[in-house]
């Protein structure tokens, strides 16, 4: 079944005909990987965003068996995963992301690339601007430059934060200023 | 929206997204045609969002921890929901309750079988563990004696008895021995047996203590084909781990069969008398497939060890300061265990070396060498890779025995320093620099050796502690180098006041990651090194080293600080 059909279904409510189970299985082998990004970005932890990621599409099976309707699984999904997120930052008491991901990327500085020296700077030395900057913004600025780069309306984004629309074009103005400024030491 | 004044960046993002009202984006596009300075920021707002969109597909994205599950529960999870969906309630809670009760009731039977049958035929158990067990067996092997005589076994082949010399038993049981990883020169001995049971994956032991013995029995929880060992055992004397039999049972196509060697009754004497003949007692105990060599029988069977116990005994040693010159080295034996070795001068630091390792001191995976000069030159050993840099500086040098000495001269007389303390303060001043010099070297070598010393699926394996330790370490190096090249640069500025403002500007683009980043910077350190060497040590040859006034060693102390602070920040959680 095509995903544009899954939603559709999906979009109708509860076809009895059609195996719940199946058409939330089939969303969440479509979007999980990208909603998994989305999540350990914002909490760092591998294992805990993944527990998040599939606890939205869970969710959404439960939603679906009591008949509600749910009009954008995509937006819904996104808008679920980042208040399970947000939860789970403020249950954990972290400030920044770091974690798994920050792990991961220092683990791969210190591997043997097969770069040259000067593909290393050309090809670094931004990466780690990024990874730094995007480290250090709050939560609210990296979650707007993440589901923006998703392809998200300012309107979507802000339903799925719970804040106004122009905050979210002032968190994204912030967040591109951030990433613009030379890297210091 | 006034079309004339210059637009901020936050209306210049909503028209690059497309989100501003119709009618202020007209003002907004009118703009942008005439005004240059609005499309330059408009462009670096677009390359902006360029630059971060490749990076989360091209740097972050491929770089992201794979969820550890690998998405597994998630069909577990959904069934549980639809089962519990098709289920009343009390239904499943009562059928669980049930399953539960049967399933303790049968545990504790099969429990207290077992304990009984524990303390019936193998006798009550013991706290010693397996691994020390067999540690300690082979210490006693090695400390009573070498050349010992080949032994002569009895062994019992299913209901077949015979005696045999070992090294020379029947073809299928020496093949029986070599397919599992046992030493056909020496089967019954602790070091056989360590490797039988160091080459398997999960395994199951007990050791229980009867009748002045000592027994290890060993059971496999992997799937065994033919002749693969099912379950071992080995059998030594308590008051002197002496290994008094052996015993196996291997699969074969007709069914289990049992095979054990125990000391033939004329063979060596209770006691074994001690021996000079080292290397015959070593090439005896290597295990199959291994070529012999002058290690000792612990290196042969000792455990491998995982990256995070390295990481542990590293950071210890980098805590008393014995990883600077590689006073002490880390290294991997053959079978993956530790082995560190240490040559120091005084008994004092061979002591505090020992106490910072005391911790690890029963661990069979690491090996400790540890000896003063004195006795490592009794040995006739000597410590890897030791840096040796002295102070050619002797006596009482006269200010033209060091290159600096004219410029030093000069400093300290200009300040009022009188002639006869003249001499003292340049050495002291040389020995300072040299100093400095030298632990930022040997600090910037041991940051490359620790950066460079765990592979990717190491450092992956690292709990949240060991991560900590890990950016420690690696902070004191930076922090170290740092410092120091910080407090050379403030002892000469004064005396090179104006070759000190060259350097400053311009400084080259630096590569990212902490390897190169380390190996860059110990290049660096090298070459500073070696001019400081060069001007504050007595030597008859020519300088090959650039002047310690030339721009380049001043850019190069500018370089070390920048790169030392951005490893530091780069390691910080």
């Amino acid at each position: 079944m095509a995903l544009e059909q899954v939603y559709e279904y999906v979009q109708a409510g509860i076809d009895q005909s059609v195996d719940v189970g199946s058409q939330v299985t089939q969303l969440f082998e479509a979007q999980r990987d990208s909603l998994y990004r989305y999540v350990v970005t914002l909490i760092g932890e591998s294992g805990a965003a993944e527990e998040i990621t599939q606890d939205v599409f869970l969710k959404l099976y439960e939603h679906l068996l009591k008949g509600i309707q749910v009009v954008n699984v995509r937006s819904w999904s996104y808008r679920v995963a980042h208040n399970l997120a947000i939860d789970f930052v403020r249950a954990q008491k972290l400030s920044a992301f770091g974690g798994d991901i920050l792990w991961s990327g220092l683990a791969e500085t210190c591997s043997d690339s097969s770069l040259g020296p000067e593909e290393l700077v050309l090809h670094s030395e931004k990466a780690a601007h990024f990874r730094t900057a995007l480290a250090s913004l709050p939560v609210q600025q990296r979650a707007c430059l993440l589901l923006r780069a998703e392809g998200f309306r300012y309107r979507e984004i802000a339903q799925m934060l719970g804040v106004a629309v122009p905050t979210v074009g002032e968190s994204l103005r912030r967040g591109l200023q951030r990433l613009m400024q030379k890297p210091h030491v | 929206m006034d079309g004339r004044q210059h637009l901020p960046d936050a209306d210049l993002l909503l028209y690059l997204d497309g989100e501003m009202p119709p009618k202020d984006a007209t003002i907004c596009r009118t703009h942008l045609e005439y005004c240059w300075r609005c499309q330059a920021r408009q462009a670096a707002l677009r390359n902006a969002i360029h630059s971060f969109v490749g990076f989360l597909e091209d740097d972050y994205s491929p770089q992201l921890p794979m969820p550890p599950n690998q998405w597994r529960g998630f069909d577990r999870k959904l069934r549980q929901l639809q089962a519990a969906r098709l289920r009343p309630s009390w239904v499943l809670q009562a059928s669980q309750g049930l399953m539960q009760w049967r399933a303790m009731l049968a545990g504790s039977g099969v429990a207290a079988a077992t304990v009984a049958a524990l303390f019936l035929f193998v006798g009550r158990p013991q706290k010693l563990s397996a691994t020390e067990l067999l540690r300690r067996v082979m210490s006693a092997e090695v400390s009573t004696q070498t050349g010992k005589p080949r032994r002569a076994l009895r062994v019992t082949f299913g209901k077949k008895v015979f005696r045999a010399q070992a090294g020379l038993l029947p073809d299928q049981i020496a093949r029986v021995l070599q397919s599992n990883h046992f030493d056909v020169q020496d089967p019954i001995s602790a070091a056989s047996f360590a490797a039988w049971r160091n080459s398997l994956n999960q395994k199951e032991d007990i050791v229980a203590e009867s009748g002045g013995l000592l027994t290890l029995r060993t059971k496999p929880r992997q799937e065994a084909g033919e002749w693969q060992i099912l379950e071992a055992s080995l059998t030594v004397r308590t008051q002197d781990f002496y290994p008094v039999r052996e015993s196996f049972t291997i699969g074969s196509a007709q069914g289990p069969e049992t095979v054990e060697f125990t000391e033939s009754e004329d063979s060596a004497p209770l006691v074994p008398p001690a021996a000079t003949l080292a290397a015959s007692r070593l090439e005896r105990a290597v295990p199959t497939g291994i070529t012999p060599s002058a290690r000792t029988l612990r290196e042969v069977a000792a455990p491998e060890a995982p990256p995070a116990l390295e990481l542990h005994v590293v950071s210890r040693i980098h805590a008393i300061g014995a990883d600077l010159g590689q006073e002490a080295a880390v290294s991997r034996t053959e079978g993956n265990a530790l082995a560190v070795n240490a040559v120091v001068e005084h008994l004092e630091r061979k002591r505090q070396i020992l106490a910072a390792l005391a911790p690890f001191e029963q661990n069979p995976a690491i090996h400790f060498n540890i000896l003063t000069t004195a006795e490592a030159a009794g040995q006739n050993r000597r410590s890897p890779g030791r840096i040796r840099r002295t102070l050619l500086v002797d006596g009482s040098p006269s200010g033209n025995t060091v290159r600096a000495g004219p410029a030093l001269l000069s400093y300290f007389s200009s300040r009022g320093v009188p002639e006869p303390e003249l001499t003292g303060k340049i050495q002291r001043f040389s020995e300072e620099a040299v100093r400095h010099s030298k632990a930022a070297l040997l600090h910037s070598l041991a940051l490359q050796d620790f950066v460079t010393r765990f592979s990717l699926s190491d450092m992956h394996s690292f709990q949240e502690a060991d991560r900590s330790q890990w950016r420690q370490v690696i902070c004191d190096h930076a922090q170290s180098i740092a410092d120091n090249t910080a407090a050379l640069r403030a002892q000469l500025t004064p005396v090179y006041g104006i070759a000190a403002g060259y350097g400053e500007k311009g400084a080259t683009v630096k590569p990212n990651g902490l390897r190169p980043m380390s190996a860059s910077l110990v290049a660096l350190v090298k070459s500073q090194d070696e001019i400081v060497h060069s001007a504050f040590t007595l030597s008859n040859e020519e300088a090959s080293a650039p002047a310690i006034n030339a721009p380049l060693f001043w850019r190069s102390l500018s370089e070390v600080q920048d790169s030392a602070r951005q490893i530091r920040y780069l390691s910080l959680p």
